[in-house]
């Protein structure tokens, strides 16, 4: 039977003086106020004035290339600032997909011409990139995207419709996977990759709200958009594999962990007044078990994929066991620091407990549902 | 792991898997002395190896000893393995003597010892309940209570009173009643200076972290085989996705413990005192125990609530074990504690450094 491996990361002790830089700089914002500490602030907190500053210090970007503007760093000191800001509730927002999976993309499929053109501005936290795969009509399963790119004479065409791009209305660019060979007996092959310029003639984004009234989905719709040849990330045809490449990074990292960890922070800062009861301590103790344990796995796979390795089940395990964790702070806080949830509250800790709950629903569903996840977790088993 | 854990856990397991048979398991839990078992392990030096030649090598011998517990976990392996092994590293660490025979050691929590001195002589009147395989010994190492101070002894069983009792496993735990026996100077002391209750806790917390995480792993192993073998509706039953989610359930729980495992498994070997780690690893094996034995025998079915079937030997375990040395609730609290007492900010720095 194959064994589910979290191999513990190597050479972690030489990351505090990093994670300890990042903390300096955190108290410091802190201090300024020029952020408050959110839940899901690598979703909701899009701040290109944050997102500069931290271009500024070398933390975006850190395992690209240098020739690009990039770092040349190792994914597990990508991990430790990461972890560090996602813990503070950092507004990371602006430059996270760009930098967790658009520049990686590039890199290893795009060409040299897109990888100059488009790195330096990302990892100087000044370009932000939206994410163009779900459509309304093909959500868990990705292959049957229809948004077509047809070959014209000056390049591409694009047409289609794109759906719950986080950022799109505040972006530069977007990745659109679309198909670009008619759907043959392989529904895997004729699908592309390609970038496209948010401002560019026949783009239409339009806002969709979540239940909260918040904006940060949008639809976008791409009516006879010209994308010029050099636009085309690899090769047409490759994009499936473009897409799944990536996976097991975007699934494991802290963000399936930490989304809600500024409310558990809040339950410990009440548990320290004399009036709180053993109910809540108790509650920090279990649930800090559980970061614990998840954040020890999630660093074991940034190590393993630092080492070449692709750890697919286990990422899946992760952001299953992760997410589901990132409910249970908030179902757990409002049992033992009982208030009547708004989104206005005074404290700290009621806003975070609002943000917690309404985003809930999300934490699970997003980047591959927790159910499809299972599924690739039940095949590394043998059952499927 | 190093070549030298890894040819010490093979071997184990080849042993544990000819040896440890399902005769072996149903013949303990009627109330049957495993000795062949027994003579194999203590022949091939398994008994002995957590005993360390220089005190450089201790932590070394530990990790070695957890590791053979997390095997003998996956094979329900009954015998006290684990309070061999702790007792005896203890012991040596202190510069002490082994005694001869089968030596158990009572949880520190189970003890209402108290030592009394008359004259040049010490007399040990008390119980210690919940003391595995106690029936089966020669020797207990126990702590009592001498004033304000707590000391521990090495007293043969055979002194005092024994009451049986056992785990929801079937393995033993019975009371020891002493009354006024007396401790001869070189039983006594046998703890590593300077060495508290607290430690000895954590060290036996440790044990069940490994034995549990064995176990676990062996009740996802089974799960995965009966849903590829049972068939039902004209197709393997881990076909259905019904299955299939519940058993990845399963396994991310597992593997989260397995995690955990590991981790302390580096921390004790290097002899880092992390309070924090233990009780983490505790809460989170512990848990994982509830969920994934419920999952188990919903795909086991009514088969697999039987005594001729061998799952149970494994879900009895873990039913038993994740009580041993602080529930969830125990370390939960004590874990809340240590991150409260730093405070809320820190609390991140504390979670995120402990190695």
């Amino acid at each position: 039977m194959p064994v589910l491996r979290f191999d513990p990361a190597e050479g972690t002790e030489a990351l505090t003086p990093l994670r300890l830089e990042v903390r300096a700089f955190l108290r410091q914002e802190l201090q300024e106020g020029s952020f408050e500490p959110q839940c899901d602030s690598w979703l909701a907190g899009f701040s290109p004035e944050f997102s500069r500053k931290l271009g500024q210090r070398g933390w975006i970007g850190m395992v690209l290339p240098e020739r690009y503007g990039g770092h040349g760093r190792s994914g597990l000191e990508r991990f430790a600032v990461t972890e560090e800001l996602l813990a503070a509730g950092a507004p990371v927002a602006a430059h996270w997909v760009a930098d967790r999976q658009m520049a990686p993309m590039l890199v290893r499929y795009g060409t040299e011409a897109q990888c100059a053109r488009f790195i330096p501005a990302i990892a100087r936290g000044e370009s932000y990139w939206a994410i163009g795969m779900s459509e309304p009509n093909a959500g868990s399963d990705l292959a049957s995207v229809k948004t077509r790119l047809d070959k014209a004479e000056d390049g591409f065409r694009l047409h289609g419709q794109k759906i719950w791009s986080s950022g799109a209305h505040q972006c530069h660019y977007m990745v659109v996977f679309c198909r670009s060979a008619p759907l043959g007996s392989d529904r895997h092959a004729g699908l592309s990759n390609v970038v496209v310029d948010l401002s560019a003639p026949g783009v239409t984004i339009r806002p969709i709200r979540l239940l909260t009234g918040e904006h940060h989905f949008n639809e976008v719709t791409f009516d006879d958009v010209k994308v010029p040849e050099d636009m085309v990330i690899g090769q047409p045809g490759d994009g499936w594999r473009q897409v799944t490449a990536e996976l097991a990074f975007e699934r494991s990292g802290p963000e399936r962990i930490l989304s809600t960890y500024p409310l558990l922070v809040e339950m410990a800062r009440w548990a320290q007044k004399d009036s709180a009861d053993d109910g809540v301590v108790t509650a920090v103790g279990t649930l800090a078990a559980q970061v614990w344990s998840l954040r020890r796995m999630s660093q074991a796979i940034a190590g393993m994929l630092d080492q070449g390795v692709d750890p697919e089940v286990e990422a899946s395990v992760v952001k299953d066991l992760g997410t589901r964790f990132e409910r249970a702070v908030a179902e757990t806080a409002r049992i033992v620091m009982a208030s009547e949830p708004s989104p206005n509250a005074q404290s700290r800790y009621g806003r975070l407990l609002a943000q917690a709950i309404l985003h809930a629903p999300g934490f699970t569903i997003r980047g591959g549902t927790n159910e499809i996840l299972r599924g690739i977790v039940a095949r590394g088993l043998g059952l499927r | 792991m190093n070549e030298m854990r890894t040819l010490l856990a093979d071997t184990a397991r080849r042993i544990f898997e000819d040896r440890c048979t399902p005769e072996i398991l149903s013949a303990a839990q009627h109330g049957q002395w495993a000795q062949s078992l027994w003579d194999v392990l203590e022949e091939a030096g398994f008994t002995q190896v957590s005993v360390a030649e220089t005190p450089a090598e201790g932590g070394e011998r530990w990790g070695d000893a957890l590791a053979l517990l997390r095997e003998a976990g996956f094979y329900a392996v009954p015998l006290p393995l684990s309070e061999m092994f702790l007792a005896a590293s203890l012991i040596t660490q202190a510069g002490g003597v082994i005694p001869e025979g089968l030596l158990t050691l009572g949880d520190p929590a189970q003890s209402r010892m108290t030592l009394n001195r008359r004259g040049q002589h010490w007399f040990a009147s008390g119980t210690v309940a919940r003391v595995p395989w106690a029936r089966f010994a020669a020797h207990v190492m126990v702590a009592v209570q001498d004033a304000d101070e707590l000391r521990w002894a090495i007293i043969p069983i055979a002194d005092g009173k024994l009451q049986w009792d056992n785990n929801l496993a079937g393995e033993p735990r019975d009371t020891i009643t002493l009354q006024d026996v007396e401790v001869p100077e070189d039983r006594l002391d046998v703890l590593p200076s300077g060495m508290d209750a607290k430690t000895v806790y954590r060290l036996g917390a440790a044990t069940r972290i490994m034995m549990i995480a064995g176990a676990l792993d062996r009740v996802l192993a089974l799960s995965v085989l009966h849903a590829k073998e049972r068939t039902q509706f004209g197709r393997p039953i881990g076909r259905f996705q019904a299955i299939q989610q519940e058993i990845a359930i399963m396994a991310a729980e597992v593997a989260a413990a397995m995690a955990s495992a590991d981790a302390v498994l580096g921390i004790e070997e290097r002899g880092n005192d992390d309070t924090l780690a233990v009780a983490a690893a505790k809460i989170r094996v512990s848990q994982a125990c509830g969920a994934v034995s419920a999952a188990a025998h919903q795909v086991h079915g009514a088969m697999g609530f039987t005594e001729e079937y061998r799952l149970h030997h494994f879900t009895q375990r873990l039913w038993s074990w994740r009580d041993e040395y602080g529930n969830e609730g125990f370390w939960a609290k004590k874990l809340g504690q240590i991150l409260i007492s730093g405070g809320a900010d820190a609390m991140w720095s504390q979670i995120s450094s402990s190695l």
